[in-house]
């Protein structure tokens, strides 16, 4: 076992006579600090809905979230979106997607919002009417958080607009 | 230069390369987003700053790696410090970036650039110091990202595979689904079930490589995530784990040099 524990790096790196650099240490504390915050993800309710609210782009100013970007989160939670060209009310009861009914729903494994940005169908928020409709719903053990946002046509741009939710932490 | 200076040198090139090629393998897929959807319909949300927001700065900053190619042909010290500034520029101006914040890629490609650059400003070191902080980093930045991955899925709807059948198996395009569908006759939901714990299981032993010797660790940790590129069906998956296995597999160049207590 002592032969075992030896040959870690992390044994090594902090027995093995040498100089440490303060990069060294700089990136140690960083990496240490993001592992404490996602242990914490675990047990403490706070935290638990400070990574939902990264997750729906609602952390309170960006240069937070920003700095809580670097904290490794990917393809965390159940995530939920349903878009609609129709205003929506609360949580939404479709589960089926109809383009042609206007109505979408989906499953997505991280960041729910990039479902208006990151895909291959922004056209669909440019077409037919000037407005449509996003709900968000992001659950992790106990915490819940849903959102909604308008998405809305000027000119030639698409304008994501908060409407309930956002930015309330 | 010594044996050891170039070795290091060489370590640098192969962790940067798999970067660069990771970072590049979704060139088809950033082609079509960037200039067709990205051009053609911009999207704005006032959360992200202006700059932030502009497609072009997601353009740019996608292309900027280029610039590292000189320094992976004919590195130096200080090639290899420019190159990794530059990556660590374009991984953090895209974690940051309305069009791109969401991909996975960046934020392993953002603590894969810092330790790079910190490689290369240390990389003239022949100490054994050196090479065992080098080791551990690559895997604390390891075990970081997976832990995260790991505890977010601690959660009902990834206990339960309820996410997994969502957003794999009840799609016709999940091809390792429908081979598993072809091979065993059981529920999908049973399977996605199977196939989430699975995936949660493979996370948690990759969040554990810290406490793993390093050449054991690399090996099974390199194995482990190509088994997660055939469970996630898509190749684009070696865009957020291609420079981590970089950075790994490439510390085994030193395995020539007696390193105390790993021999």
């Amino acid at each position: 076992m002592r032969d075992y524990i030896a040959k870690l790096p992390l044994v090594q790196c902090f027995t093995v006579q040498g100089r440490r650099t303060p990069g060294f240490y700089a990136i140690t504390l960083a990496l240490g600090l993001a592992l404490v915050l996602q242990c914490l993800k675990l047990i403490h309710p706070a935290t638990q809905q400070s990574f939902l609210k990264q997750f729906h782009c609602q952390t309170r100013s960006f240069a937070v979230w920003s700095l809580r970007q670097t904290v490794p989160s990917m393809y965390s939670f159940e995530n939920q979106v349903w878009w609609s060209r129709a205003p929506l009310d609360g949580r939404p009861t479709f589960t089926q997607s109809d383009l042609d009914a206007g109505r979408y729903h989906v499953w997505l494994n991280h960041f729910p919002l990039h479902f208006v940005t990151y895909n291959f169908y922004r056209d669909l928020f440019f077409m037919e009417s000037d407005e449509s409709y996003l709900h968000l719903e992001s659950s992790f053990q106990h915490q819940n958080l849903s959102s909604s946002y308008k998405l809305e046509r000027d000119h030639d741009v698409v304008r994501i607009i908060p409407m309930r939710g956002a930015g309330d932490e | 230069m010594s044996k050891i200076e170039f070795t290091n040198l060489q370590i640098l090139r192969v962790a940067m390369g798999a970067w660069f090629f990771g970072w590049f393998i979704r060139f088809q897929y950033f082609k079509t987003y960037l200039f067709t959807f990205i051009e053609r319909y911009p999207i704005t949300f006032d959360f992200f700053p202006g700059f932030l927001q502009q497609g072009e700065v997601s353009m740019v900053v996608f292309f900027l790696p280029i610039l590292i190619v000189p320094a992976l042909q004919i590195p130096s010290q200080r090639r290899m410090i420019v190159a990794s500034m530059t990556l660590l520029v374009t991984a953090t101006i895209s974690m940051l970036h309305l069009d791109t914040y969401n991909d996975a890629t960046n934020v392993t490609c953002f603590w894969s650039a810092i330790w790079l650059l910190w490689f290369s400003v240390n990389c003239h070191r022949t100490d054994v110091a050196f090479r065992t902080q080098a080791r551990f980093l690559v895997q604390l930045i390891v075990t970081v990202i997976f832990v995260g991955g790991f505890v977010g899925k601690i959660t009902p709807a990834y206990l339960s595979g309820q996410a997994w059948f969502e957003m794999f198996m009840s799609k016709d395009s999940y091809f390792f689904g429908s081979v598993l569908r072809g091979l065993i006759d059981a529920d999908p939901r049973l399977l996605s079930r199977y196939l989430s714990w699975g995936m949660i299981f493979a996370e948690g032993c990759m969040g554990l490589m810290i406490l793993v010797p390093y050449r054991l660790g690399a090996i099974c940790a390199s194995v482990l995530m190509l088994l997660m590129l055939l469970m996630s069906n898509t190749v684009l998956i070696l865009s957020v784990l291609g420079c981590l296995i970089g950075m790994m597999l490439s510390l085994l160049m030193w395995r020539d040099i007696d390193l105390e207590g790993d021999r």
